[in-house]
């Protein structure tokens, strides 16, 4: 592919692109952010590839890596227009939840997902919703294994309390609207 | 507890639905397109000598720094051996004090007035040079109280070059702006090698 095959990079784009841009979508909870970065990410790719080292981790993790980085810079210029997916995913025509079943649970995670800080997040997205290995995802991070499973579970929690929480308000809000039935 | 780790149990398995609903997701084909003409053009640009591999690009970057550090070593070594030291030269009135003239084999004292007619010989690898200079020089400034020196030894005097922050320290008025530069100084070390006072001169 360094070497101007256009076939290897239509080849290796078909086959890494989709996770590239689902980790970007989740990581910003914007469809727009997500494919300028996996657009970045494969241009870093035809321009810098040859700093990737095969000893240094997998082909894979080396894209996530860039992937974060650029979803992280984007999320920093671009902050309002991510808080505002967050806040409505399915806003927009191409509501990255309309593509899917959409339903009140698979909403709720994700904007628990969306809701954890940066590091939780990314831990929780690499390791739940993209299965990478603990080591992959530690290459991908530019941290050490141990600190992977320390986010990952400190993210976990955080999206169990939030999940907790919200279930708690679901109780709430259907008591309220039970009683207000009854007095009706 | 219980609850806690039942709830995380939820959350894994509605992160697992999250993915599972999610799976299908792709960049729109317009990103395959754009980065497919990107390389393209990318490819034309390198064929037509418009692009370096990189290898070169680094290997050029290396030579050039190379070359700028060995001016600069070259021009550091240089400057070095121009900045030989000033002549030596002991005024009378600066001469050292009784107390830190060699005592041990002084020389009878009819010698002694002839020596002083005489300049005197700098000690150890700063020789003085023939062609002498008007200097001037502070006072010699005892380091350590005389009291506290041998009554038997004998001194040298070695001329070097010290920071002018050195002087201030012994308390001789320093300019500030120019407190990082080099300046000369007489320096008595006894036999101990412990420095006894010291005068900087200019």
């Amino acid at each position: 592919m360094l070497e101007g095959d256009e076939a290897a990079f239509t080849a290796l784009y078909r086959r890494r692109h989709g996770e590239i841009y689902r980790f970007a979508l989740q990581m910003s909870g914007s469809a727009a952010t997500a494919e300028d970065v996996t657009q970045e990410v494969f241009l870093t790719l035809m321009r810098e590839g040859h700093k990737y080292d095969t000893r240094k981790g997998t082909l894979r993790a080396y894209l996530y890596g860039i992937a974060r980085n650029k979803a992280a810079r984007a999320m920093r210029n671009n902050k309002e227009d991510c808080l505002e997916a967050a806040k409505d995913p399915s806003g927009g025509t191409e509501g990255p939840l309309e593509a899917t079943q959409r339903n009140q649970e698979i909403q709720a995670v994700w904007e628990g997902v969306l809701a954890l800080p940066p590091h939780y997040r990314e831990a929780v997205v690499l390791c739940d919703l993209h299965e990478v290995s603990y080591e992959e995802a530690a290459q991908a991070l530019g941290c050490a294994v141990g600190t992977v499973r320390s986010r990952l579970h400190r993210g976990r929690q955080l999206l169990a309390q939030k999940l907790r929480a919200q279930a708690a308000d679901d109780v709430r809000a259907a008591g309220i609207r039970r009683a207000r039935s009854w007095s009706l | 507890m219980k609850d806690r780790d039942w709830s995380e149990a939820e959350a894994g398995a509605r992160l697992s639905a999250l993915r599972e609903s999610m799976k299908d997701i792709e960049a729109p084909a317009r990103v395959e397109a754009e980065l497919i003409e990107a390389f393209r053009g990318r490819r034309r640009q390198v064929e037509s000598g418009g692009i370096r591999w990189p290898g070169w690009r680094w290997a050029g970057l290396s030579a050039a720094g190379m070359v700028l550090l060995a001016a600069g070593v070259g021009g550091w070594i240089l400057r070095e051996r121009e900045l030989d030291p000033p002549p030596l030269v002991v005024h009378a009135p600066q001469a050292p004090p009784e107390a830190l003239r060699p005592v041990k084999n002084r020389p009878p004292e009819r010698m002694r007035a002839g020596m002083e007619r005489r300049p005197q010989k700098a000690a150890g690898p700063v020789a003085a040079p023939a062609a002498a200079a008007e200097e001037v020089a502070t006072g010699f400034i005892a380091v350590t109280h005389p009291a506290t020196w041998p009554e038997e030894e004998i001194r040298e005097l070695l001329r070097v070059r010290l920071p002018r922050i050195a002087a201030a320290a012994l308390g001789v008025p320093v300019n500030a702006e120019r407190a990082d530069e080099m300046l000369w100084a007489d320096v008595v070390v006894g036999q101990d090698g412990v420095v006894r006072a010291i005068r900087f001169v200019q």
